[in-house]
């Protein structure tokens, strides 16, 4: 346990100090805020609060959600084993007397870690909507906390899936080109349900559709099927690197 | 020898690689395996909350009840366009019913890019609109069209008619239960609506004096709707499951009034609507039930829009009222009909008030004088009653299983008509009705109102706040972010 604190401190000092944290933040902040200025310009016209006021699924629901995703998750998870593999860290690493299932946790908690802290400012845009106090929509703090546990469970099999890629991946690049890629699949396999398909089909895609968690989410819907897709998903990804990261040593 | 050794070495090396790969691989096999089965066991055993406060979605425990105790498989196509304002809601609405019942089968048809789907179901199913979401089970289909799940802004009389008028209400959770419930559910109960007398008609689709609006609502709920003429079969159909008497113009003779009363002694099920400004004998009948129906028209100042309507609700607590919430009726110059008095007593027809006015309202006796104003001494005083629930149980002295006998009686006929059956008009006649043929699971679901949520904000104020949002918020934290990585570095 000890081992990995020191591991997770490591690795966070080397995320949180790297060049790429503040523009990743920075890139994030202004894709959410233009979120929250469109859902300002809607509230200004006048919007249908179908959602009986849960105007804040336009914010966490939106498109820009998933922009900021495609950014910030490689930014999270590119260099955990990619940089060690370029610097020549990597072999002193897995040397160290520490289990590789340990290292792989630290590199994920420090990554998911991270991905919070990118989010915490957020947390603004329901302070200002409420002291703005729009007509019609009432501070709905239910279908708020859905929504972030939406996109806490949506970063974590993210980032499980980008830590994968990156232990696979020579360079960071690869590892950042890979883990955008896999964002994309999952948000475009995330419409399946929506096209007309066979009506077989629908349910099994529903269940699979991160565009329906996060819409689900966002109006504050929690289910435990959509809980367990990112548990389940998020634990088989780590165990996968952790196996990764063990193979690499046989070369 | 020293080779061999060296080879030895190597191919053992190798064996040892090929073996961990070969574990590798199995346990990334096995794991995948049991993810997969994990998968599995979470569809099967799932809870699905809504911690919103709203819960526009939120499936009532109507609804539920009627999911959880499905048998057959239903499948729902939605023919909508891309872009149909109710589109979004429906699909939202849908899967919650999904989500609840693995036997309810969710596809879309958009008209437009798939005109061949169209017209394979065409082919199948009875769609003569544009816009309608098909329910199907067992060869059998029920068709909803938007009428049945939106109700939207009426337009301002005078006024060209608007574009894209404001939708006030969606009710489709109401419209897409019942045509579960009328799939899955066999029996067909029968009412009659009396006619003869100068009677709204069932066929006609004039906006003041026809029902057809309110007979399709009948249908919809799986309930065949027949008209009847007394005169001419002598008496009420033993199939009869009610009997609607929807605002005679003219006085009944007593031979139809002896049969309506013979046969709702003998258990019958009936709403009366009755206007006022009209006496039709039926006033002495009721009052043996005890209810009585005042020759008066009521007004209610501080729940009216022109005058001459009275806005309706909150309810008296009933089972033909709860489900209405606070979603109100509009009756049109109706007549008082209220509990009366002496009523309650062992084995006498218990009247209960299901609405009146408010303590504002009165009941105007003298039908001259314009503007009608209350007379004290000559006028009551509100609340004025203007709808009455009668159930008459089996004497609990015989040991005979009767049907109980019930009754419904409004003051008013006008607000099931074509051109009012709007808000809460057909849901209360509706939950009257399935009251009296005994099926309190078809009780309206109460439909979920659209507020419009707006911000008020000056265009300085507005490009302040999306400057703060897009610019200074994220510079804030570039900036924090750059200054601690210059401390470190120093």
């Amino acid at each position: 346990m000890r081992t990995f604190f020191v591991l997770l401190r490591r690795e966070l000092g080397a995320l949180f100090l790297s060049p790429i944290a503040g523009t990743a933040l920075a890139l994030f902040l202004l894709l959410m805020g233009a979120s929250f200025t469109l859902l300002l310009y809607l509230l200004a016209q006048g919007v249908e609060a179908t959602d009986g006021g849960t105007v804040m699924s336009h914010l966490l629901g939106s498109f820009f959600t998933w922009l900021a995703l495609l950014i910030v998750v490689p930014a999270a998870t590119m260099r955990a084993f990619a940089e060690e593999r370029r610097s020549g860290t990597f072999e002193t690493l897995m040397t160290a007397p520490v289990r590789d299932g340990a290292v792989v946790l630290a590199k994920y908690a420090a990554a998911l870690v991270f991905y919070v802290a990118l989010w915490l400012p957020t947390l603004i845009y329901p302070v200002a909507l409420h002291a703005l106090r729009p007509m019609g929509a009432p501070a709905d703090l239910g279908a708020l906390a859905a929504g972030y546990l939406g996109v806490l469970l949506i970063g974590a099999m993210a980032l499980a899936a980008g830590l994968l890629i990156s232990a696979l991946s020579r360079s960071q690049a690869i590892a950042a080109l890979g883990t955008f890629v896999a964002v994309c699949v999952f948000f475009l396999a995330g419409f399946i349900p929506y096209w007309p398909l066979g009506l077989a089909l629908t349910g099994a895609a529903h269940y699979a559709s991160v565009v329906t968690h996060l819409l689900d989410f966002a109006r504050g819907i929690v289910d435990t099927r959509a809980i367990a897709f990112y548990l389940i998903n998020t634990a088989w990804l780590l165990w996968a690197t952790t196996i990764a990261v063990e193979s690499r040593q046989w070369k | 020898m020293e080779m061999n050794e060296r080879k030895a070495a190597a191919r053992r090396a190798s064996e040892w690689r090929r073996s961990r790969r070969w574990n590798a691989g199995l346990s990334l096999l096995l794991s995948g395996v049991v993810a997969f089965l994990l998968h599995a066991l979470a569809i099967r055993h799932h809870v699905r909350a809504d911690w919103s406060r709203a819960g526009f979605y939120r499936l009532s425990p109507k609804t539920t009840g009627l999911l959880d105790a499905l048998e057959t498989d239903i499948e729902v196509a939605i023919v909508l366009k891309a872009g149909h304002p109710d589109l979004q809601d429906i699909v939202t609405l849908l899967r919650e019913y999904q989500s609840r019942s693995p036997r309810i089968r969710v596809s879309r048809v958009d008209p437009d890019r798939d005109p061949a789907r169209l017209e394979e179901l065409a082919k199948r199913f009875p769609i003569t609109e544009p816009n309608v979401v098909v329910f199907a089970a067992e060869g059998r289909a029920r068709v909803i069209a938007e009428s049945d799940w939106i109700e939207l802004e009426p337009d301002n009389p005078g006024q060209p008619p608007k574009r894209s008028p404001r939708r006030r209400a969606f009710r489709g959770e109401a419209a897409f239960s019942s045509a579960i419930h009328a799939l899955t559910r066999g029996e067909r109960p029968v009412v009659y609506f009396l006619e003869g007398f100068g009677e709204k008609s069932l066929d006609s689709s004039d906006p003041a004096l026809g029902l057809s609006r309110l007979e399709r609502t009948i249908r919809q709920d799986n309930i065949v709707a027949r008209s009847l003429r007394l005169e001419e079969t002598g008496r009420i159909p033993p199939d009869a499951a009610a009997l609607i008497v929807a605002g005679p113009r003219r006085r009944l003779p007593q031979p139809a009034l002896d049969v309506i009363h013979a046969w709702l002694d003998a258990g019958g099920r009936a709403i009366f609507l009755l206007d006022s400004r009209v006496t039709t004998g039926l006033e002495d009948l009721l009052a043996r039930w005890g209810v009585r129906v005042g020759n008066d028209v009521v007004l209610d100042p501080a729940r009216t829009l022109t005058g001459l309507e009275v806005i309706v609700g909150p309810y008296d607590d009933h089972p033909i009222t709860q489900p209405l919430g606070r979603y109100a009726a509009v009756f049109y110059r109706p007549r008082s009909v209220e509990p009366a008095s002496g009523n309650g007593e062992a084995d006498r027809p218990r009247a209960v008030r299901l609405a009146a006015t408010t303590a504002r309202g009165w009941a105007e006796t003298d039908f001259e004088t314009r503007p009608s104003r209350f007379d004290a001494g000559q006028d009551r005083p509100g609340p004025i009653g203007v709808a009455v629930a009668v159930e008459r149980g089996a004497a609990p002295a015989l040991d005979v299983q009767l049907r109980p006998t019930r009754l419904v009686v409004f003051g008013d006929s006008q607000f099931v008509a074509n051109s009012a059956l709007a808000g809460a008009n057909g849901d209360f006649f509706m939950n009257a009705l399935h009251w009296l043929v005994g099926r309190p699971e078809l009780m309206a679901i109460a439909p979920k109102p659209i507020e419009e949520a707006r911000l008020n904000l000056t265009r300085r104020q507005m490009r302040l706040l999306s400057a703060l949002a897009i610019a200074g918020w994220p510079a804030a934290f570039a900036l924090i972010s750059a200054a601690v990585r210059l401390r470190r570095r120093q």
